[in-house]
């Protein structure tokens, strides 16, 4: 039982010791990391954030980051596609707006999807808010919603009935969208297109017909993935297959 | 007949994959065809849309025609068809082989049958009777060029005849980095005596690396006037050219070029040295500083510029070696890429911003670039002039002097306009730690069950109250209940037997309260026990008991009651209901 109790506690003070370690490093890789940005040695830059990121920290700033380094080594397709996963995570961060504007501005590949406006005039509240608050508030207004029922119920007298519909109505519209946010996120994959140069081709080999070229920088949907292929739709119309390894999904 | 109908079609909505069993065919419009005439191939499937893979198709360009969908109701059962259509153009002659086709469906495996086709060998029908109305060719400005050097490749279609819907498809040029010069202006020329029209097409063409690579055919897909549809003759004919009157027939025909093989050299050894800066064809370079003499603290620019003809956006960035008394700070490289028939003309600027940090006098030493020039093969070395920069003392009284406003009237400054971007960049990292903190974003999951969480706990309210609300409604629906007999008695005092029954179920159901139980009889003895248990005193259960017995002796006992006896029973029965109550 002694020995039992002592492999365990070498085990988990190594576990410890490992982590604690990782926990450390991660400074001291960002820093080298900003500081060879800083002397423009922007390989050894991206290096160290993707160091950083592999350790499993997610967090925008890092992103924005390694997307200004990813930049500054001329690789757009990268640098569009931290950037993007920066969005994700702060949507209204000025300067990385500021930046993926500039990026996006290099790309040879023009959208031709335009989003409808309408979309943005009657879900103001989600470029407004963003993905987080929207979800934060629909949990938040759910509980009022509930919380004033169970005063119902134990009162035995109707507890504000107005503003709990109210408050049910706000609710279900915060609810669907964040429910859609998550169907998004969860079903909707997009990618960037990395090599300066892909044509997307009619069929799953590399001597399929060419159907058009894209561009390193161009953001594409994903609608499948198969033997080693991804089927991408860049446009109405315009779909077809691309090595897995010429994308990197956001 | 109104109801079969939208039965019927209700059925064709909602089961239409699961009536018929999946089936697969294959077939092509002509099994043997010309040089420059290509074959449609039709694959049938019912019952079903699987995913169609062509890539097994080896001997023929595929090019997908869409597909056509088709409804059938035989003997009330229902099938589906779905024609996929390819046009498929051989790559050579002979005898071509379309494999059997796989398709997986439902786990399940189908394919087609093996399909041969014959192409006849030699040249085109039309080319073997004289100048055909459409030809293609494909050209290259050099058959064998160096690695990285620009190709120019030109697709030329000579036409003398109408065309129609033109659809090309240019070669996938494996091996090179391909960008389109565009089309030139179509022209007219004398072929064989006859006048034709001539239109090319331009790619610049780069090789990526060394060894023989082959450019595939390219493809030109068009409708084609052939000739004239057979109609009656009028007067009028002559007045109105063929064209005008649309009586050519046009017949759908895909051409295609001879494949080109490129031997493409390696660059000569002597491009290994370190400072070969990766560029191919032929270049100047130019360095400027902006300022000579600067202070402490100021900045000054260094500009390279590297100009001239070929790649030169794949120049890398010149190795500058500044004095210890500056700081370097590298700007974004500026590209201004022209793309013209002769291929890629264009410059690139790198620019370097110095900060002084220590006086003195400074020499910027000559850096060097080599690139290998393919029309003298030889490898050709840029080399930038000497620079020198003298630093004097940080000017203090600079600060003053920038903020002071120009003399003058205010409407001499001129009218306001838009700022606009001056120079192009991105904004600067984010230093702070705290881009090492990791973002947990709520999970799906956990939002539902955050979600359902205050709907969960409703429930178990509700389950608790309802609990607590049966435990307690015997008693409390007893004490209501007395209470309201009581009420009526007050109001039915005149009526005996209604005032006596209303007193004692007051009584009774405010003892029976206690006891948590509903009933209707109750003996003295029980009622005692109920108050005594109920943790009264001997003689309130006493006294209880004793009028229980008053009340139903009174209403029992057959004798007439006076006034005096029903009130003083009413104010008894009242003063014990309220003794009781808790």
């Amino acid at each position: 039982m002694k020995k039992i109790c002592a492999i365990l506690f070498v085990v988990m003070a190594t576990i410890a010791a490992v982590a604690v370690s990782g926990a450390a490093e991660r400074p001291r890789l960002f820093l080298d990391g900003v500081s060879a940005y800083n002397r423009g040695a922007y390989h050894e830059a991206v290096s160290a954030f993707q160091a950083v990121a592999g350790s499993g920290i997610c967090n925008e700033k890092l992103f924005y980051n390694l997307g200004n380094a990813c930049l500054k080594q001329g690789k757009i397709g990268y640098a569009i596609l931290w950037y993007e996963r920066a969005f994700r995570l702060d949507p209204h961060d000025p300067d990385l707006l500021f930046n993926l504007d500039y990026a996006r501005s290099l790309t040879r590949d023009m959208k031709e999807e335009k989003v409808n406006p309408f979309i943005g005039v009657f879900f103001f509240w989600k470029d407004m808010l963003g993905d987080a608050a929207v979800r934060w508030t629909a949990i938040f207004l759910n509980l009022c919603f509930w919380g004033l029922l169970t005063a119902q119920a134990i009162r035995r007298k109707r507890v504000f009935p107005f503003a709990r519909y109210c408050i049910l109505g706000v609710a279900l519209v915060f609810l669907v969208t964040a429910c859609h946010d998550y169907y998004v996120t969860l079903h909707v994959k997009t990618a960037v297109i990395l090599p300066a140069e892909v044509p997307v081709r009619s069929g799953l080999a590399d001597d399929a017909t060419e159907l058009f070229v894209l561009h390193e920088g161009t953001t594409v949907g994903i609608e499948k993935e198969k033997s080693g292929y991804s089927r991408i739709r860049f446009s109405r119309g315009k779909i077809g297959w691309i090595k897995n390894d010429a994308l990197e999904i956001i | 007949m109104m109801k079969k109908l939208v039965f019927m079609l209700f059925c064709i909505l909602m089961f239409p994959a699961v009536l018929s069993a999946f089936e697969i065919t294959a077939d092509v419009d002509r099994r043997e065809i010309e040089p420059g005439e290509s074959v449609m191939l039709s694959l049938t499937v019912r019952g079903g849309e699987p995913e169609m893979d062509l890539s097994v198709v080896r001997d023929f360009r595929v090019v997908p025609r869409g597909t056509s969908s088709s409804l059938q109701i035989i003997n009330g059962e229902v099938s589906r068809e779905k024609t996929f259509n390819y046009l498929l153009v051989p790559l050579k002659d002979g005898v071509l082989t379309i494999p059997a086709l796989e398709v997986e469906f439902k786990g399940r495996t189908y394919s087609t049958g093996e399909i041969s086709i014959t192409v006849a060998e030699g040249a085109p029908r039309e080319a073997r009777n004289g100048l055909p109305p459409l030809s293609v060719a494909a050209a290259l400005s050099e058959r064998n060029p160096y690695e990285g050097e620009q190709v120019v490749y030109t697709f030329t279609l000579q036409s003398r005849a109408q065309y129609a819907n033109a659809r090309f498809q240019k070669p996938r040029f494996s091996g090179f980095t391909v960008k389109e010069i565009g089309q030139k202006e179509p022209y007219r020329t004398r072929v064989k005596g006859q006048e034709v029209t001539m239109t090319e097409l331009r790619y610049l063409l780069i090789p990526l690396k060394s060894g023989t690579i082959t450019i595939e055919p390219a493809l030109l897909e068009c409708d084609v006037a052939t000739g004239k549809r057979s109609r009656r003759t009028s007067p009028f004919d002559s007045l109105f050219p063929e064209s005008f009157l649309g009586r050519s027939t046009f017949q759908h025909r895909v051409f295609r070029t001879d494949p080109l093989t490129v031997h493409v050299k390696p660059l000569p050894r002597d491009t290994a040295r370190p400072d070969f800066s990766g560029l191919v064809g032929s270049f100047t370079m130019k360095t400027m500083l902006e300022r000579d003499t600067v202070n402490v603290g100021d900045s000054t620019t260094l500009t390279v510029t590297i100009e001239g003809r070929g790649n030169v956006m794949d120049a890398g960035e010149p190795t500058v070696e500044i004095p210890d008394a500056f700081k370097l700070y590298t700007d974004v490289p500026q590209e201004e890429i022209r793309l013209s028939e002769d291929g890629i003309k264009g410059s690139k600027t790198f620019r370097f911003a110095l900060v002084a940090t220590r006086e003195g006098s400074y020499a910027i030493a000559p850096f060097r670039m080599s690139y290998f020039d393919p029309t003298t093969e030889t490898c050709r070395v840029l080399a930038s002039e000497p620079l020198s920069v003298t630093v004097g003392k940080a000017a203090e009284e600079d600060a003053s002097a920038v903020f002071e406003s120009p003399p003058g009237d205010e409407g001499t400054r001129g009218p306001r306009k838009s700022v606009e971007f001056t120079g192009r960049d991105i904004l600067p990292l984010k230093e702070d730690l705290d881009a090492l903190e990791h973002r947990r974003s709520l999970r799906h999951y956990q939002f539902a069950f955050l979600l359902i969480l205050p709907c969960l706990l409703y429930g178990i309210v509700k389950i608790l109250l309802a609990v607590r609300r049966k435990n307690a409604d015997a008693g409390s629906r007893m004490v209501r209940r007395a209470h309201g007999a009581l009420k009526m008695a007050e109001r039915r005092v005149g009526r005996d037997e209604e005032f006596f029954s209303c007193l004692r179920r007051a009584l009774l159901s405010i003892i029976l309260s206690h006891a948590g139980l509903q009933g209707e009889v109750l003996t003295y003895d029980e009622t005692e026990a109920i108050l005594l248990g109920g943790g009264y005193p001997a003689e309130t259960a006493k006294n209880a008991a004793e009028l229980m017995k008053n009340i139903e002796s009174a209403r029992y006992g057959g004798r007439v009651v006076d006034e005096t006896l029903k009130k003083k029973l009413l104010d008894d029965t009242q003063r014990m209901v309220r003794s009781l109550t808790r």
